[in-house]
């Protein structure tokens, strides 16, 4: 396959940085440690970033950062929308959904960090299949359909909002 | 974890790339996506917050911000597939398609609410 069996990863300056590593994982880790002696070095790399230019945690930051965009558009489509659907329910059942969908981005990311992080500590080379395009590509229509509510609420508001 | 991936037509082909340049393909596009909704804030913004603008220059800086943002997460989201095919097929990256228009639009959306503010 080409990529060089035996290439221990580089060691990085990150040794000892404490990764938030959900308890039960570092139970069952701690417990897998004493059933096997010498397992110690490989328990250890799934508590440590796995690239010191720490590529997966930025991504992950990303991830959230985006979250947390999509969270405040759909809060101000909240203001905006009741022009075009009126004062009723509707436009807090959109603003609604694009939050909950919002959340929903936000711990589709989180799942999607903790698998990368763990395939990439457990193997030894680099070329490891990650995410697929599946969250991105909900992702790329959420905010889609918030352009269509964007263009739509800008519409109502020229068109039949207030004057000037 | 060799579970069939969306889409196919990415990951049907070529071989696995070093896991950080997915992982920046992957930052790449996200960053489009804010920018997006960027875009969109603003072209809404500038029709909800009721400022005291030329009204029809106002609603084209507007809908020029919008248009904008709403092409720009359908070209992130190819511009993802095409960039992760190359990676995958070692082959150049695709040059970011999405900037050249979207600094345009943002200078005409600027000139148009110039001119709003002018003549308003």
């Amino acid at each position: 396959m080409g990529t060089a069996r035996g290439r221990r990863l580089p060691a990085h300056p990150a040794r000892g940085l404490p990764l938030p590593v959900h308890p039960a994982c570092r139970r069952r880790d701690a417990g897998r440690r004493a059933v096997s002696g010498g397992g110690a070095e490989q328990a250890d790399r799934t508590a440590r970033p796995f690239d010191a230019g720490l590529q997966p945690e930025r991504t992950a930051l990303a991830w959230r950062r985006t979250a947390l965009a999509l969270t405040v558009g759909s809060l101000l489509g909240l203001r905006v929308l009741p022009t075009v659907l009126g004062d009723g329910p509707a436009a807090y059942a959109v603003a609604g959904l694009g939050v909950v969908a919002a959340v929903a981005v936000l711990v589709g990311a989180h799942r999607r960090y903790r698998r990368v992080h763990r395939l990439l500590t457990s193997s030894d080379h680099d070329r490891v299949p990650l995410g697929g395009g599946l969250l991105p590509a909900a992702v790329a229509a959420l905010t889609l359909a918030a352009g269509v509510a964007a263009l739509a609420a800008a519409l109502a508001r020229a068109s039949g909002g207030a004057a000037g | 974890m060799t579970a069939r991936r969306f889409p196919s037509s990415v990951y049907g082909v070529g071989r696995e790339p070093d896991a950080r340049f997915t992982l920046a393909n992957e930052r790449t596009f996200l960053a489009w996506i804010r920018t997006a909704l960027a875009l969109l804030a603003g072209g809404v913004a500038l029709e909800a917050l009721g400022l005291g603008l030329q009204p029809q220059l106002r609603l084209a800086a507007s809908l020029v911000l919008i248009v904008a943002g709403l092409a720009t997460p359908v070209q992130a989201w190819f511009g993802w597939a095409q960039a992760e095919r190359a990676l995958r097929l070692d082959r150049p990256l695709p040059s970011a398609r999405l900037a050249l228009p979207i600094g345009v639009a943002v200078v005409a959306a600027g000139v148009l609410v110039l001119l709003a503010v002018v003549l308003a």
